[in-house]
């Protein structure tokens, strides 16, 4: 530190501005790892941020974002083998504790023709051709902030297990 | 009750990244510096208000912001620790006459800075009619002149 007339100009405190310069060198590593990090996909659309999830034989297959945002809609892509129509039918179960930390199910494209609760969860009927696999889109918005365990199952099949991160 | 917690963590926030981002950040020195601040409050809005558009919530955010701020500057009255963690201190430019480079460097502050305020604030022509110049706390550069001048 300079002791010179110019600290009775101001009061200078050489210890705090080592201090600050190492706070903020620190805060400037911080902020760049973080903006690399979102632009991986750790906050939402990116690499590390799409995931994919299968039952046996590839019969139900989930695509879904790791990592969604409070507020912000995200989907659910669902692709049902065209084996597992019955009737012309095929039947998607989610459980309530993934449903419940949703604002709101957005919309569910193609509409299902039936919703049902049962079994902790709410299934899903939805009109499928039997010849083609079954595209089902679920548009959800997140609500509840944290880390929530999803299920999903096709008709009475043990479920498929989906992690998301829901950031404020 | 989470419009007020918005609200909080935002304040926080904005002061943590501020204090990490330096003085001159936002010393509104140039326009873009304006534009700035004019798009950082636009993308602190929304998260705040969280899609409720209503009077009372805006209230609430307004409140609970101002409410913040006087806590922190009774607080940075009360204990000078607090003080010079959330504002830090004024920090010597020019010392009698003398420009300490590295400190120019370390505060981003280069010597057109210097002439500007030197020019606007004191009327100043030249360099070494400056004896003291002074990055203050908010950012701001003030001049003392020689004796001379």
């Amino acid at each position: 530190m300079r002791n010179t007339t110019g600290a009775q100009v101001v009061r200078e405190d050489a210890r705090l501005q080592r201090k600050e310069r190492v706070a903020e060198v620190v805060g400037w590593v911080l902020m760049a790892a973080l903006i690399g990090a979102a632009v991986l996909g750790l906050f939402a659309d990116g690499l590390l941020d799409q995931s994919e999830s299968a039952g046996s034989a590839e019969r139900l297959e989930l695509e879904h974002e790791r990592f969604a945002r409070h507020g912000t809609p995200t989907t659910l892509e669902v692709s049902v083998s065209p084996a597992e129509a019955r009737d012309g039918v095929v039947e998607i179960w989610i459980n309530d504790a993934y449903l419940d930390a949703l604002d709101v199910l957005e919309t569910v494209v193609p509409p299902p023709i039936s919703t049902a609760t049962v079994r902790d969860g709410v299934a899903f009927r939805f009109k499928a051709d039997g010849m083609e696999p079954t595209h089902i889109t679920f548009a959800v918005d997140p609500e509840s902030v944290g880390r929530h365990e999803g299920e999903m199952a096709l008709w009475d099949a043990p479920p498929i297990r989906f992690t998301q991160v829901f950031y404020p | 009750m989470d419009a007020v917690l918005r609200a909080a963590a935002m304040y926080l926030f904005l002061v943590i990244v501020f204090r990490f981002a330096g003085k001159r950040t936002l010393a509104e020195v140039t326009p873009f510096d304006l534009i700035l601040l004019l798009i950082i409050a636009e993308a602190v809005g929304p998260a705040m208000l969280d899609g409720d558009h209503s009077f009372t919530t805006s209230a609430l955010v307004v409140v609970t912001l101002i409410a913040f701020e006087i806590v922190f500057t009774v607080l940075q009255r009360r204990f000078e620790w607090f003080d010079r963690l959330v504002d830090g201190l004024p920090v010597l430019l020019i010392d009698n006459g003398e420009l300490l480079t590295k400190r120019l460097r370390r505060f981003r502050v280069d010597e057109v800075a210097i002439m500007e305020a030197a020019r606007e604030l004191q009327g100043l022509e030249r360099m070494d009619q400056v004896k003291y110049a002074v990055l203050e706390r908010s950012g701001k550069l003030t001049i003392v002149p020689t004796n001379n001048n």
